[in-house]
C-alpha cells in the first residue's frame, strides 16, 4: 500500500539527529531532501582524535574504485550512532584506500582489505582484521556484497545478526520480519546490515581515520574462484535494472538525435507503447504496465504524454524529467522538471552542449 | 429414364451421406459429447431460424444462399421423389423450377467474386463452385423439364450426364473441399456446444467450468476438442464476416478468426485442404504436420494468434454457422497455460499476481477503496446486511476510474440507496485469469469471492465493470454463486425511470456511446446506457459499429497484458471510428474501455463514463 | 548431477497469502538448467506455497518433520545422501527472513557457497562455473567446487508456472531426528510500519519546475544542470 506516509515526530527527530558531538544536534533542513548536512561555511579546523575509546564499533565499507559512496557514508554514520560519544569507529575498507574521506565520514581508524580476497576467505580475513578491536558491533551495508559478507561473518563467528535494519539507535534496531508485514524491535545485535537511505551519514566534526595495518589473510584451499566484474553498458542493460532511462514517445520524430543523446548521457533507452507499436523501437524497450516496470533513479521522458498505463511503469522511479509540448500532459504532473518544448529542438541543443563540454 | 435419374441423383446423395459418415468418424475421435446425434432433430429449426437470422443480415448473400442451396437440394429431392414414385409431370415441373432457381443461385455465386472478389472471401476451390452448381442445376433441371413434358430419352441422357458431372464436382467440393460446411454444419448444429443460443430467451456466453482433476486440461491436440467442436471447424464456409469484424485482425495482430478456424479444421488432417483466404497478418507459414494427436499451437498455429484475441465475440456474433471462436481460443489457451505454462510474459506476471495476491495488478486488496476513500463508503462485514453490494472491480485501483466510481456512488447516494462494498474482502473476480486460460486460478478466486459474498446479505450486486458483471452473473452460477447482478448503467436507468433521479439534458458536444463487449455482446445490454445518454445529453450519435456489433477497445481477454505485436493499436482504430462519427466525447461504461481509450495519444474526443455524464445532468434526487 | 532446492514455504509480502519467494523460483530454474534429478526439501509440514513452487518445475518435495534447529535438520538430511548441488533463494519470506539459513548450512556442512547466482554452466573437473548478477546489470563469472550451495539472484530467469505440475507434485513427509532447539529471536514483534527513506539528493521531487517554451539552448542547460544535480552524469 502506498498511502501518504504518516509523520512520526519522534522518528523524525531521530532521523534529523546528527550523530557525533556531545549534545544532540538536529538538522531540520529539508525533511524531504533528507538530512543533508548544511554546508556550514568554513570547515571547523579541529579533528577529533580518539586514543583509547571505551569500545569499538566496526563498519565494513565497500570502495572498489577508491570512492566512498552514499551507502558507505551511511554505514559509517550508523556505526557512529552505535558508538555514541564513548566508542570509536573502525572502518574496514574493502577496496582502495580512501582514508581521508573515511575520517570525514566518521571513522577513527581504517583497516584496508583487498577486494581480491574473495568471498570464501573474506570472513576469516575480516575476523583477523577485527580481532585487535574486539568490536561491540559490526555494521555492513545490505548490498549484494555487504549482505553476503555479513552472513558469512555471522555463520563463521556465530555472532547474532540483524539484517536489513531500517531504524537504528544506540539502544534499538528495528527490522522487518514476516514478509515485511511485521517488524521486530530489539537491542542492536553484534552484527547489523543496513539498507540504503535508512540512516543519515555522519555530519559531525571530522575524525582522524588513522590507518591501521591490514592483517595477514589466512591461506585456505581455493573452493571458489571469482573472475572480474563485467559492467553492463547502458545500451545493453536490462531496462528493469537500469538506473537511468531515457524514453521516447509519440513526440519524438528525430530518432538519430534520440539515440545520440542517450549514448552521450549514458542512459538506457526506453519507449512508450505507441513507439514500439510503430516499430520505431524494439518491444523490449517498452515502459509501462504491459511493458517493463522501471526501478530507475531517473527517468527522462521525451515526447511522452504519460498515458495511465505508461505511468504505471514508473512505479519506483525517484526522479522524472519530461520534455513535452503539452503543458497539461500527465507526465508533467509527475515530473520534477518539465521542459515544455519540442523534443526535436531540445535534443540537438543538449547534444551540442554535451559535446561542447566534452 | 427414371432409373437413370434415381441412379444419378441418388448416387450422388448416397456418396454425400458416405462422405458425412467419414467426417463423422473423424469428429468422433474428439472428446465425447452427450446427446449429439439426438440433437439432429433440432437441426431444421436451428438452420432455418437461427442460421438464417445471421445470414439475412446481408440480403444479397442470403438470396444467393437460399437460391443456390434451396435449388440444389430442393430440386434433387423433388426429382428423386418424382423418379421414385413415378409421379406425374407436375412434380417434375416443380423439380425443374427448383433446379432453375438453383441455376440462378449459381449465377449469383459467380457474381459474388466476379468481376472483383471482396478481400474477406476465399478463392481457390471456391472458383469452381459456380460451374459445379450450374452443371448440376442446369443438367438435372433440363432432365426434369424433359421428363415433365414427356420427352424421349434422347435429350434426357446428356442432361443427366451433365447433371452427374456437376454432381461429382459438387461432391468433391463437399467431401474434400470448402463445401464440407454443408455436411459439417448439420453435425455442428445438432451438437452445438451452446444450446442456450437457440432458446430465444437469454444469451449463452459464459465459459464452462473445467474439471481440474481431468488428466488433460484444455486443448493441446485436435482430439482434445469435443466432437461437435471439431465439426464446427469443418462447418466454416470461409465467408470472412468474422475477419471483417475482428479488432485484432484490423490492428495487424497475428490473428484472423477465419484463418484460425480453417487452421483448426486443417489440424485434424495430415494433408489439409488448401486454404485460399487471407492469412493472419504477418504470420510466418508453419510447416507442422496435422493429425488428431498432433500438437496445434506452435505446430500448425502460431503462438501469437492465441494471445491476440480480445475475446470480444465480434466474430461469434457475425458467424452465420454459429461457430464459437472464443471458446476454441480459450480451450487452446487453457491447454497452453495449465498444461505447459506457455503464456506471454506479461500474462504470466498477471497470473502470478492473481494467484498470490488475488489481484492481477499485484496491488494490496486493502488499497482498492483508496480512490473513493473520501466518500467514506460503508464496508459490509461478514454477516452484515445491505440492499446493494457494490462490486468495485479492478478499475477501482486506477485514479481515472476512481472518478467514475465517485460519480456512481454520489448518484446512488442522491437516490437514497443503501449500499456497501466488500472492502478488502473483495478479491479479483477472476475474469482475466479465466480468459487467459488459467482456469485453476479462476476457480480458486471464484470460490473465495463466492464465499465472501455468501457471508453477507444483500438483494443485488451492482458493478461498474462489465467483465465482473459477466463473471458474477453468468459464470459464478455454475460454481454455486447465484445473485442478481446489475450493471451501473442498468441501475441508473432504473433510478431515472422511477423518478428517483431527475436529469436535465446538458448542452454537450456530440456524444458517441462505445459499447463494452462484455455488456453488449456478452449480456445483450445496449439500451439502458443509450436511454441515460439521451436523457443527459442533447446530441448523441452512433458510431458505424455499435450495439451488438460494436468494435472492441482492445482491453479484453488479457490482450493488454499479453502484448502481442501489432501494426496499430485497437483503441486508436476505435477512436478513429468515433471521430468519423463526429463525436467530441466518447461515453464509456467499463474501466477497461476507459483505460484503453484514454491511452490514445494526441488530440482526441474526451472520454467520460456514463455515470459521470449522468451526474453532470442530474437536477434532483431523493436526498436533494 | 543431483540438485536439491531448499523451499521455505512462505507468504507474499503484499497479500500475506501463501507464495514461494521469487528467489526460490529462480533457484528451481537454476536447478533445472543444471540437468539431472531435481527435488525440493522443506523443513516442516507440507504447505500451500510448496505446491506453487513445485508448479515451477519440481516433481517431488521432501517435507522433513523434525523439531528444532532447521539448519541441523537439513544438514543431517543432506549429509545422509549428499547431493551435488543445493540451491536456495536469497531469503525466505514470512518468517525471520534474514537469509542466514544457506550460510549456516554451508558452514555446518563445510561446503562453499556463492550468492546472487543468475546462471550456471556445466561441471568440469569438479568445478561448476556460475554467473553472478550484480547491481546495474553487471555480471561476474566464478567457479565453485562441488558439492556446494548456491543462492539464486531474485532476478535469475524464473521457469514458468505450470498448474499441471503443481497438482501432480509428490510431497512426502520424512521423519527425521529432532535437533537442538534454538532460542527465539529477541525483541518485540509488532505490525510493520513503513518509514520513509532518506532521499539522497537535493533535487526537487515531484510536481517540480516547469519551463514553458524556453529557448532550446536554455532548456538544454537547465536539463543538464538538473541531471547533474541528480548525480546521473557522474560516470
Amino acid at each position: 500500500m502506498t498511502g501518504r506516509p504518516r509523520r512520526d515526530p519522534r522518528a523524525e527527530r531521530a532521523r534529523c539527529l546528527v550523530p557525533g558531538g556531545a549534545r544532540p544536534r538536529l538538522v531540520r533542513a529539508g525533511w524531504d531532501g533528507m538530512a543533508i548536512v548544511p554546508d556550514a561555511g568554513p570547515r571547523e579546523p579541529v579533528m577529533i582524535r580518539l586514543e583509547t575509546p571505551a569500545f569499538w564499533v566496526a563498519a565494513v565499507v565497500e570502495a572498489p574504485d577508491g570512492r566512498l559512496d552514499r551507502w558507505g557514508r551511511q554505514t559509517l554514520g550508523s556505526a557512529r550512532v552505535l558508538a555514541g560519544t564513548d566508542g570509536g569507529v573502525v572502518a574496514l575498507l574493502v577496496g582502495r584506500d580512501v582514508a581521508e574521506a573515511v575520517g570525514e565520514a566518521g571513522a577513527d581508524r581504517v583497516v584496508c582489505l583487498e577486494t581480491a580476497i574473495g568471498p570464501d576467505a573474506m570472513p576469516g580475513a575480516m575476523l583477523a582484521a577485527l580481532a585487535p578491536f574486539a568490536p561491540r558491533h559490526v555494521v555492513l551495508a545490505e548490498s549484494p556484497a555487504g549482505g553476503d559478507w555479513a552472513r558469512r561473518l555471522a555463520a563463521r563467528s556465530g555472532w547474532p545478526i540483524q539484517t536489513g535494519v531500517e531504524m537504528l539507535s544506540a539502544r534499538q534496531a528495528i527490522r522487518p520480519v514476516g514478509g515485511v508485514r511485521r517488524e521486530r524491535a530489539a537491542v542492536p545485535a553484534r552484527l547489523l546490515t543496513l539498507p540504503i537511505d535508512r540512516v543519515a551519514p555522519y555530519g559531525g566534526t571530522r575524525r582522524e581515520g588513522r590507518p591501521c595495518p591490514a592483517p595477514d589473510v589466512p591461506a585456505m584451499a581455493a573452493r571458489i574462484q571469482v573472475g572480474p566484474v563485467i559492467a553492463a553498458q547502458a545500451a545493453g542493460m536490462p531496462l528493469a535494472e537500469a538506473p537511468f532511462v531515457m524514453a521516447a514517445g509519440h513526440g519524438v520524430r528525430d530518432f538519430d538525435s534520440f539515440h545520440t543523446l542517450s549514448r552521450l548521457l549514458g542512459a538506457t533507452e526506453g519507449a512508450s507503447r505507441v513507439v514500439c507499436d510503430a516499430g520505431l523501437m524494439p518491444r523490449a524497450a517498452q515502459v509501462g504496465a504491459s511493458g517493463t516496470v522501471l526501478d530507475a533513479r531517473c527517468y527522462l521522458a521525451v515526447g511522452i504524454a504519460g498515458a495511465p498505463q505508461h505511468l504505471q511503469g514508473l512505479g519506483k522511479v525517484e526522479h522524472v524529467v519530461a520534455v513535452n509540448t503539452d503543458l497539461h500532459a500527465a507526465i508533467v504532473a509527475r515530473a520534477g522538471l518539465s521542459i515544455i518544448a519540442d523534443a526535436q529542438a531540445v535534443m540537438p541543443a543538449l547534444i551540442a552542449l554535451l559535446r561542447g563540454e566534452g | 429414364m427414371r432409373v437413370l435419374i434415381v441412379g444419378e441423383i441418388g448416387g450422388i446423395a448416397l456418396a454425400a451421406a458416405m462422405g458425412w459418415l467419414v467426417l463423422l468418424a473423424r469428429w468422433l475421435k474428439g472428446r465425447p459429447a452427450t446427446g449429439w446425434l439426438a440433437g439432429l432433430r433440432q437441426v431444421p429449426r436451428r438452420y432455418l431460424v437461427d442460421v438464417h437470422h445471421v445470414v439475412a443480415r446481408r440480403p444479397a448473400a442470403a438470396r444467393m444462399h437460399a437460391m443456390a442451396a434451396g435449388g440444389v437440394l430442393g430440386g434433387a429431392a423433388l426429382a428423386l421423389l418424382a423418379a421414385l414414385l413415378g409421379a406425374g409431370g407436375i412434380v417434375w415441373a416443380l423439380a425443374a423450377l427448383a433446379f432453375g432457381m438453383g441455376g440462378i443461385g449459381a449465377l449469383l455465386v459467380w457474381r459474388r467474386r466476379v468481376p472483383k472478389a471482396p478481400p474477406a472471401l476465399s478463392g481457390g476451390a471456391f472458383l469452381w463452385l459456380p460451374a459445379a452448381l450450374a452443371a448440376w442445376c442446369v443438367g438435372n433441371g433440363l432432365a426434369a423439364l424433359f421428363m415433365a413434358i414427356g420427352a424421349s430419352a434422347l435429350p434426357v441422357i446428356p442432361s443427366v450426364v451433365l447433371g452427374g458431372l456437376g454432381g461429382v464436382a459438387l461432391l468433391r467440393l463437399v467431401a474434400l473441399g470448402p463445401m464440407r460446411h454443408a455436411l459439417a454444419g448439420v453435425a455442428w448444429l445438432a451438437g452445438h456446444t451452446r444450446p442456450g443460443r437457440f432458446t430465444g430467451k437469454g444469451r449463452d456466453t459464459g465459459l464452462r467450468p473445467l474439471d481440474l482433476a481431468a488428466p488433460r486440461l484444455g486443448v493441446l491436440v485436435p482430439a482434445d476438442f469435443s466432437g461437435p467442436e471439431l465439426a464446427a471447424f469443418d462447418a466454416c464456409i470461409q465467408c470472412g464476416r468474422c475477419e471483417e469484424a475482428c479488432p485484432a485482425f484490423a490492428a495487424g495482430q497475428r490473428l484472423n478468426p477465419k484463418a484460425l478456424i480453417q487452421t483448426l479444421s486443417g489440424a485434424m488432417r495430415a494433408v489439409p485442404p488448401p486454404y485460399a483466404g487471407r492469412p493472419a497478418p504477418s504470420v510466418p507459414v508453419l510447416q507442422g504436420k496435422g493429425g488428431m494427436g498432433q500438437p496445434i499451437v506452435g505446430n500448425v498455429l502460431h503462438r501469437d494468434t492465441l494471445w491476440a484475441c480480445t475475446t470480444c465475440r465480434a466474430c461469434v456474433e457475425e458467424c452465420p454457422m454459429l461457430i464459437e471462436h472464443v471458446d476454441a481460443v480459450v480451450a487452446l489457451r487453457r491447454g497452453q497455460t495449465l498444461m505447459l505454462g506457455a503464456t506471454r510474459d506479461g500474462a504470466a506476471q498477471a497470473l502470478r499476481a492473481s494467484r498470490e495476491r488475488a489481484e492481477p495488478g499485484g496491488r494490496d486488496l486493502a488499497a482498492r477503496g483508496d480512490m473513493i476513500a473520501a466518500l467514506d463508503m460503508p464496508v459490509l462485514p461478514p454477516g452484515g446486511e445491505s440492499d446493494i453490494l457494490l462490486w468495485l472491480g479492478e478499475g477501482a485501483f486506477d485514479a481515472r476510474y476512481g472518478r467514475t466510481l465517485r460519480a456512481l456512488v454520489t448518484l446512488m447516494r442522491r437516490a437514497g440507496l443503501r449500499f456497501a462494498t466488500l472492502g478488502a474482502d473483495e478479491v479479483d473476480c477472476g475474469d482475466l485469469a479465466r480468459r487467459l486460460g488459467d482456469e485453476a486460478t479462476f476457480q480458486s478466486l471464484a470460490a473465495e469471492a463466492i464465499s465472501a459474498l455468501k457471508a453477507r446479505r444483500f438483494t443485488k450486486i451492482v458493478t461498474a465493470d462489465p467483465h465482473a458483471l459477466h463473471v458474477l452473473r453468468n459464470e459464478y452460477p455454475a460454481l454455486g454463486g447465484r445473485w442478481e447482478v446489475q450493471h451501473h448503467t442498468g441501475l441508473l436507468d432504473e433510478l431515472v425511470r422511477d423518478g428517483r433521479l431527475r436529469l436535465e439534458r446538458r448542452e454537450s458536444t456530440r456524444v458517441a456511446y462505445h459499447d463494452p463487449c462484455y455488456l453488449g455482446r456478452y449480456n445483450g445490454e445496449i439500451d439502458a446506457p443509450r436511454r441515460l445518454l439521451d436523457a443527459a445529453c442533447t446530441d448523441r450519435v452512433e458510431m458505424a459499429r455499435h450495439g451488438m456489433r460494436a468494435m472492441c477497445c482492445g482491453g479484453g481477454g488479457g490482450s493488454p497484458v499479453s502484448d502481442v505485436d501489432a501494426v496499430t493499436r485497437i483503441p486508436d482504430l476505435r477512436m478513429e471510428q468515433a471521430r468519423a462519427a463526429g463525436a467530441g466525447l466518447v461515453a464509456v461504461a467499463c474501466p477497461g474501455c476507459t483505460a484503453m481509450l484514454e491511452g490514445v495519444t494526441g488530440p482526441r474526443p474526451e472520454i467520460r463514463d456514463v455515470a459521470e455524464l449522468v451526474l453532470a445532468a442530474v437536477v434532483a434526487g431523493a436526498m436533494v | 548431477m543431483r540438485s536439491v532446492v531448499l523451499l521455505s514455504g512462505g507468504i507474499d509480502p503484499v497479500s500475506g497469502r501463501p507464495a514461494p519467494p521469487s528467489g526460490e523460483i529462480a533457484a528451481i530454474g537454476l536447478a533445472l538448467s543444471a540437468g539431472g534429478a531435481v527435488g525440493g526439501v522443506h523443513v516442516g509440514l507440507p504447505a500451500a506455497a510448496l505446491g506453487q513452487a513445485a508448479g515451477h518445475g519440481l516433481g517431488q518435495i521432501a517435507c522433513l518433520r523434525g523439531v528444532g534447529d532447521p539448519v541441523a535438520i537439513l544438514a543431517a538430511h543432506l549429509s545422509a545422501a549428499p547431493p551435488d548441488l543445493v540451491l536456495a533463494g536469497s531469503r525466505a519470506c514470512g518468517g525471520e527472513d534474514s537469509g542466514m539459513l544457506p550460510y549456516l548450512l554451508a558452514e555446518r556442512l563445510g561446503w562453499p557457497l556463492l550468492a546472487g547466482v543468475v546462471a550456471i554452466g556445466t561441471v568440469a573437473d569438479g568445478w561448476l562455473p556460475v554467473t553472478i548478477g550484480l547491481p546495474l546489470g553487471a555480471r561476474q563469472d566464478a567457479r565453485i567446487r562441488l558439492p556446494c550451495i548456491l543462492c539464486a539472484h531474485d532476478a535469475a530467469p524464473a521457469p514458468p508456472f505450470v498448474f499441471d505440475r503443481a497438482r501432480r507434485v509428490a510431497m512426502h513427509a520424512v521423519a527425521v531426528a529432532d535437533a537442538e532447539t534454538i532460542a527465539p529471536p529477541e525483541g518485540t514483534e509488532r505490525p510493520y510500519r513503513a518509514r520513509p527513506r532518506l532521499i539522497g539528493s537535493a533535487a526537487p521531487a515531484g510536481g517540480g519546475r516547469v519551463l514553458d517554451n524556453p529557448d532550446p539552448a536554455e532548456a538544454a542547460r537547465v536539463l543538464l544542470d538538473h541531471l547533474r544535480a541528480l548525480g546521473m552524469l557522474d560516470a
